[in-house]
Formats: structure tokens, sequence, C-alpha cells
């Protein structure tokens, strides 16, 4: 699934990137900072989907003139009606709910939501590819930062730890029988590290996996 | 928040009194709407004048497609929460001048047009009120439409 991104910050881009990057199959092929240069980028590489900033300048960003930033649903409007095989998803939130410096943070997730009368929902862009057909209108959607839950941390620190125990072990472990006399036991602390650093690394496979 | 709170928090009603503002509230229905909605388009009857309690609403004009450029939408300014949409409906000739369509889930109280003009025909006060303010807005808007064909103007779209 390939897909392109505007948005006119940097910071935003990366987050975007992340968000879409975590999804298996999902590429972004091409990211730009205004409407015109996404809808040539869109014209040029045909991605599947089209994530665009609402809050877009048209072409260059006139600092002075807030109002110049409009253009991100007249753009996803024109994409749909002219190369309606993108589909198009719109982001309304991320001026207001994200920070300039926001990003995904070691401590936090992020996800896309569509906002409903019933309540938000959460979901993934294979859905949505899989779900809209060929579509002439943009979706519309925002982006959700969430930190990861306490017991979720506790789990990536108890980890960490492990890892660091485990590697901290071997060494002690490889010091004390090159040192002959204390070999039975640096045996045994190099057999502790061993197990502490597997069972450390399985952990951190298992969330990695889990989260895909 | 009740409907009369909403008015009040509005600047068009700001200037009128609670038994003024229960009279307008009695005309007055909630609506939702979900992103993306178009609440109406350019040229349609204004048979409603809206009040924004949350979301953001686009107000977009068209450009006909004309000497090979793209029909299309661009929009002219962002709507937000406690301001207006669709002055049109009290404001001959009840034709609505853009298309109105949600950027975010939209809460908004609904105001019936025609009765609406026949309140401010009927008292003055809150027709005086109601049509000063409302110029302001038309006034503020027009100048928000002279910025964005400023900054930006009309680039040809070809594909």
């Amino acid at each position: 699934m390939r897909v392109v991104l505007a948005s006119e910050r940097t910071q935003v881009q990366n987050l975007l990137v992340d968000v879409v990057e975590e999804e298996p199959g999902a590429v972004v092929v091409g990211q730009a900072e205004n409407a015109t240069k996404v809808l040539a980028l869109v014209k040029n590489l045909r991605p599947d989907i089209a994530i665009i900033d609402s809050n877009l300048p048209y072409s260059v960003g006139m600092d002075r003139v807030a109002l110049s930033r409009m253009s991100g649903l007249d753009i996803a409007q024109t994409i749909c009606q002219t190369l309606p095989s993108t589909r198009v998803i719109i982001i309304n939130n991320l001026d207001t709910q994200l920070s300039p410096e926001a990003g995904l943070g070691r401590d936090s997730q992020a996800f896309f939501s569509r906002e409903r009368i019933a309540g938000n929902t959460a979901f993934k862009l294979q859905e949505l590819y899989r779900e809209v057909a060929i579509s002439e209108t943009p979706v519309f959607a925002n982006v959700e930062v969430e930190a990861w839950p306490a017991r979720k941390q506790e789990n990536k620190q108890a980890t960490n730890d492990a890892i660091v125990v485990g590697t901290v072990s071997i060494a002690g472990g490889l010091y004390l029988i090159g040192t002959l006399w204390l070999a039975p036991y640096g045996a045994l602390l190099l057999l502790f590290g061993v197990v502490r650093l597997v069972f450390g690394l399985l952990r951190k496979l298992t969330v990695r996996l889990w989260r895909r | 928040m009740n409907t009369k709170q909403v008015l009040k928090e509005c600047s068009v009603f700001s200037a009128l009194s609670d038994s003024e503002l229960d009279r307008i509230a009695s005309l007055a229905v909630e609506k939702q709407y979900e992103a993306g909605t178009t609440i109406f388009e350019e040229g349609d009857s204004a048979q409603e004048f809206f009040v924004l309690q949350e979301g953001k609403v686009a107000l977009q004009m068209t450009f006909s497609e004309r000497q090979g450029q793209l029909g299309r939408r661009i929009t002219v300014d962002v709507v937000n929460k406690n301001e207006i949409v669709g002055w049109s409906a009290i404001v001959e000739p009840y034709t609505y001048t853009l298309t109105a369509v949600c950027l975010q889930k939209v809460n908004a109280l609904s105001i019936d047009g025609s009765k609406f003009r026949r309140l401010l025909r009927d008292n003055h006060h809150i027709g005086y009120e109601v049509l000063k303010e409302t110029i302001k807005v038309v006034a503020s808007r027009l100048d928000d439409t002279r910025q964005v064909l400023i900054s930006e103007r009309l680039l040809p779209v070809k594909l």
C-alpha cells in the first residue's frame, strides 16, 4: 500500500510517517508541504492513499495570512474528483490537538480515528482501503496520540532492565572465569546473565510482534 | 448547555435580553452532522440559520470549469464554535452564497429561516441588533475572502 503525505510542518509529516509505517505493508512514497506539490505527487506516483492535513497552504505558506492555509479540503476534493483510484484521507485535528513539537514519543502511540456522531472509532489504513471503494469524497479523520498504559510502560521498563542486568552479568561472569580460581562462580553468573538476556530479548520481540 | 446559553455566547445575539433570547430559542432545534457532511450548497434556498456549538465548518465557493481549468471548490473561510453559518437565511434573496462542509463533527443550533425573518420584522429591537451584528460577520467574511484572493491567486490545475 503506497501512501503520499501532505502537511506544511515537518514534525507533522514525521508523525504521519510513524503512524503509517506502523502498519505492515504500508510505505510512504512521497511527502509534500503544500497543495500544489501534493497534487503533482499524486498525479505522478498514483498512490493508493493520500493523507492530507486540512490546514495546508496552496503553494507557499504566507506566514502573515492565516487564511492562506485552507487548501487541504480543496485539494482533497480535487484529487477525489480527478484521480478516484487514490483514496484521500483528510486529517482535521493536526493544528489544534497536536503541538508543533508533537511526535510519536517513546511512551506514546498514535493512530487514525474517524469522528462519528455515535463516537470516535479507530481504524487501520488496510481496513479503510478494503472498506472504501473508489471514492469521490475524502474520508475525514483525526490522528489521536495516547500515552502507553502504565502497565505497558512497566513491562517495557522490566524488559530493558532484564537486558541490562543480563549483559552486565555475562560480562562479570566472563571476567570471573578469566581469573580461573573464581571460574565456577563466573560460570554461574554467566549462565544467569544469558538467561536474563534471552528472557529480555524474547519479551521485546513478543511485544513488537503483538503491536503489529 | 441549553439553547439560550448557546445563543448568548454567540456575538450576533449577545446584546439581546433573556426574554428576547427565549423567543429565538423557541425557533431553534439542535442538529448534528458528521465530518464531511455538506450542510448546504451554494445556490440552495436558504431555509436555516445556524449557530455552531461545536466543530468547524469550511465555506467553499465553486469555480465552474472554464478555459481548460478544472471546475473545483475553493475554501474562502472556516467557521468555528459560537459563530454563525447561513446568514443568507435572513438577507434577501434568501439563497446561500457559499457551500458549507463540516471539517469536524458539528453540533449546531438550526433556526428556522422564515420564522426567524418574521420575528426580526415584528420585533424591531431584535431585528436591529441581529442585523447589526450579522453585517459585521458578513463584512469580516468579505475581508477574509479578500485576504485569500490577495494571498493566493487561483493557479491553473491541469491533469
